[in-house]
């Protein structure tokens, strides 16, 4: 039962093909591109805000005096605030999504599940309409007279209500949220039922790239926990526009207080399941990559696609651990913290598949397995410091210190950016028909590499050692003086990692135009969209494709053809006894 | 193969309500939570919203789904003269709702109810406006629907849009029918 696009002939004009595209092909670039660029914005607002940190008080090197005349270049502490705000929402709202979901989700789920085209092409091109809309209304709000939103990336009332925020910016956060909202599960909507429908005949669940797992599971999860914020935020909304009370409380309502809390509750209600609709897709890549790349089949396939499963439904029960310091009843602290800990286990499984996969393995180090390494470490680094802000006991202490900051940071941003690196390496052939430079590219991996550890232990360093998060100067506070050292060598870090992207940059305009052609497969892979020329034809698949193995068919000794994978769309070789 | 189109807008749809669903089902949380945190309900000091708007509404509600209902079954059947009828009784249904709604919210600010007036007045104004904005975008569905309707050629061929736009349409007739047993009734 599986539905086809027709085949239409491609657009001609400049308009139509690269404006109002219906293709998923031209989406997912529209989307990398959006991406890259608010990657660049949230970065630089990344390097103020660290360069605040290391060297307070002195004006921010070369751009500094044309960002804070009245400064003399220092970042003022209005100023520093709305820069960790809109970093936060800028990096996982603005770039990690649109290039992990938006961009490959679009590129790679109907190539690889052997579909001409996503199953709403209208709905796909209005999806990315209200991002770029969404996106203007940020980008706007960094003009308005009181700037932008500045009460962190959550927003928490009573910060984030007129009192706390007064001006347009918080206004404008919100709006550009909930027209976001609107276009993630416009989004959603198209891949779920893609992934469901359009299918090549023969591809069965699991016959699924894992890539198309976490992308579907993302969708999934989007679909549900999206709409829970866009309801808080309207309500933020209506608070700040229209004078209701649903999170005010005390003296600020007139009679009969709202309840700031509850908005965190509403917050974290999706913004747990946000951390693995962020990480979903980039585990499903990574699951990929590291079997086309150790050229052996993933290590328990069922299993890490069914773990992924368990991780996905585990998400939604756990996020109360978010909030152990808001005076939440003991008992429910203690189950919050119960649940969070049983997300150990299936994510153990299959980070032991993933090691599974490599083991043994004939590795071959091209620059989307050493990202997709990168990411198993940075990962594991990530999950495991998890438990110590998942535990009631050590989060008391923990919570609102940079170990926290630390520690998104290596999962959600460590591990997603990386995993977009590897899918932007691995994929950049089929999407621009060219080559990216390999050794442009391992610069850039050991540069990230490098950069993105001292900046992210250096954070949990300083965190274990005391650092509150969101404060414009820490140093103000006589203990926390011993750990300027410390703060110095992140921010190096910080900048290190800033000048690694240079490279990648470059890389990537340059082989657009100038990279060496790329085959038809150039890493020997066997997944669907490797069948096709790079890059594909405007409808993919001249015939639809039927789907006779898996996607992860290495190294099977009964191979005769030259070859150590095979097609999806070959039989599988059997071995003489069988 | 037109069945299966029917399957994938099928799926999409039961996507889209869910996510919908969400989002009230996240109102109606908000409000349990404020409703269980007050020892008093309405609080103190606050007169208990005017029910005679909010039951007409219901009625409204009520038997806009019936003659929607009653369109689709005539849309299915080709039979494009009571299909326009109950397509033009369902919008003025739903735009009587809309006026009920004016009147009601005029009501509340009558008996001293503003957005500004606490807690039980917000709830009663922004669940409100957020089923009424996903109404008036039901009615511009039902606004296209009506244009089709006098298209003779388009007879029966948006099967598709005129039954998911019904569905769509109970939908918001059950959160209204919520609505109201939770903001007014309980
Ligand atoms: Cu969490």
């Amino acid at each position: 039962m599986t539905y086809v696009h027709a085949k239409h002939d491609a657009p001609t004009t400049f308009w139509s093909k690269y404006i109002v595209s219906y293709d998923h092909k031209v989406i997912a670039k529209q989307f990398l591109w959006y991406g890259i660029f608010f990657l660049g914005v949230g970065g630089l607002m990344a390097l103020l805000i660290r360069w605040t940190l290391a060297f307070p008080g002195q004006p921010f090197p070369v751009i500094g005096h044309m960002l804070f005349p009245h400064t003399d270049g220092v970042v003022p502490p209005d100023t520093y605030a709305m820069l960790f705000s809109l970093h936060g929402t800028i990096m996982i709202f603005y770039a990690i999504t649109p290039i992990l979901i938006g961009a490959f989700g679009n590129y790679c789920i109907p190539l690889m599940i052997g579909a001409r085209d996503m199953a709403f092409p209208l709905l796909n091109m209005l999806s990315f309409h209200f991002a770029a809309l969404s996106g203007l209304i940020l980008l706007a709000s960094l003009f308005l007279p009181l700037g932008g939103a500045a009460a962190g990336w959550t927003s928490y009332p009573t910060l984030s209500t007129l009192i706390g925020s007064p001006g347009l910016g918080q206004t404008f956060w919100c709006l550009a949220i909930f027209v976001l909202g609107i276009s993630s599960t416009m989004g959603a909507i198209n891949y779920i039922t893609t992934i469901i429908s359009f299918r090549a005949p023969g591809m069965g669940y699991f016959d699924m790239p894992l890539t198309i797992w976490g992308l579907w599971l993302t969708a999934i999860l989007n679909a549900i926990f999206i709409p829970v914020l866009g309801a808080g935020v309207l309500l933020l909304l209506f608070d700040r526009l229209f004078g209701t009370t649903f999170f005010l409380a005390g003296a600020a309502a007139t009679s009969g207080t709202g309840d700031p809390i509850l908005f965190q509750h509403v917050f974290w209600i999706f913004g747990h399941p946000e951390v693995y609709i962020l990480i979903l897709p980039a585990w499903g890549i990574v699951s990929d990559l590291l079997s086309f790349f150790a050229r052996k089949p993933a290590f328990g396939y069922k299993a890490t696609a069914l773990s992924m499963t368990a991780v996905t439904v585990l998400s939604t029960l756990v996020y109360g651990h978010h909030m152990f310091t808001t005076q939440m009843s003991p008992l429910l602290t203690q189950t919050f913290m119960t649940l969070t800990m049983t997300i150990s286990i299936p994510s153990a499984v299959f980070f032991a598949n993933w090691l599974g996969t490599i083991w043994r393995g004939s590795i071959r180090f091209d620059s989307p397995m050493l990202f997709a390494l990168g990411v198993v470490f940075v990962f594991g680094l990530g999950g495991l410091t998890g438990l110590y802000l998942g535990t009631v006991t050590t989060d008391l202490y923990l919570h609102d210190t940079y170990f926290v900051v630390g520690h998104f940071h290596y999962t959600m941003a460590a591990s997603v950016l990386l995993g977009g690196f590897a899918a932007t390496y691995f994929w950049f052939p089929k999407m621009f028909g060219r080559m990216m430079n390999e050794t442009w590219a391992k610069v850039h991996f050991w540069l990230t590499m490098i950069g993105l550890n001292g900046v992210f232990f250096g954070m949990m360093v300083v965190g274990w050692g005391g650092m509150h998060r969101r404060l414009y100067n820490p140093f103000v506070y006589e203990f926390m003086e011993k750990l300027i050292p410390m703060n110095t060598f992140i921010t190096w870090s910080a900048i290190l990692m800033g000048i690694g992207q240079l490279p990648f940059v470059y890389n990537f305009i340059h082989s657009m135009f100038y990279g060496e052609k790329a085959s038809e497969n150039p890493w020997q892979v066997g997944t669907l969209e490797w069948t096709l020329p790079s890059p594909p034809i405007h409808y993919n698949f001249e015939e639809i494709p039927v789907v006779k193995c898996g996607p992860h068919e290495f190294g099977n000794p009964n191979l005769n053809n030259g070859r150590d994978f095979q097609y999806q769309t070959e039989e599988l070789v059997k071995g003489p006894q069988a | 193969m037109k069945a299966q189109t029917q399957k994938s807008h099928q799926i999409a749809l039961s996507v889209a309500l869910i996510s919908w669903g969400m989002l009230f089902a996240t109102l109606f949380l908000g409000y349990a939570v404020y409703r269980f945190q007050m020892p008093q309900w309405p609080t103190a000091g606050v007169r208990t919203a005017p029910l005679q708007w909010p039951i007409i509404s219901t009625i409204l509600v009520v038997l806009s789904s019936v003659s929607c209902h009653l369109a689709l079954v005539h849309y299915r059947t080709l039979r494009s003269a009571p299909f326009r009828v109950y397509t033009w009784i369902s919008w003025c249904l739903g735009l009587a709702f809309f006026v009920s709604q004016f009147l009601f919210w005029e009501n509340l600010s009558q008996v001293g109810l503003y957005t500004q007036s606490g807690i039980y007045a917000s709830l009663l104004h922004g669940m409100t406006w957020i089923h009424a904005a996903h109404m008036a975008l039901a009615m511009i569905g039902l606004t296209t629907i009506l244009f089709l309707a006098y298209r003779e050629s388009s007879m029966g061929s948006r099967q598709t849009l005129v039954s998911h736009l019904t569905t769509f349409w109970h939908f918001l007739g059950i959160i209204w029918i919520l609505m109201f047993i939770v903001l007014f009734i309980l």
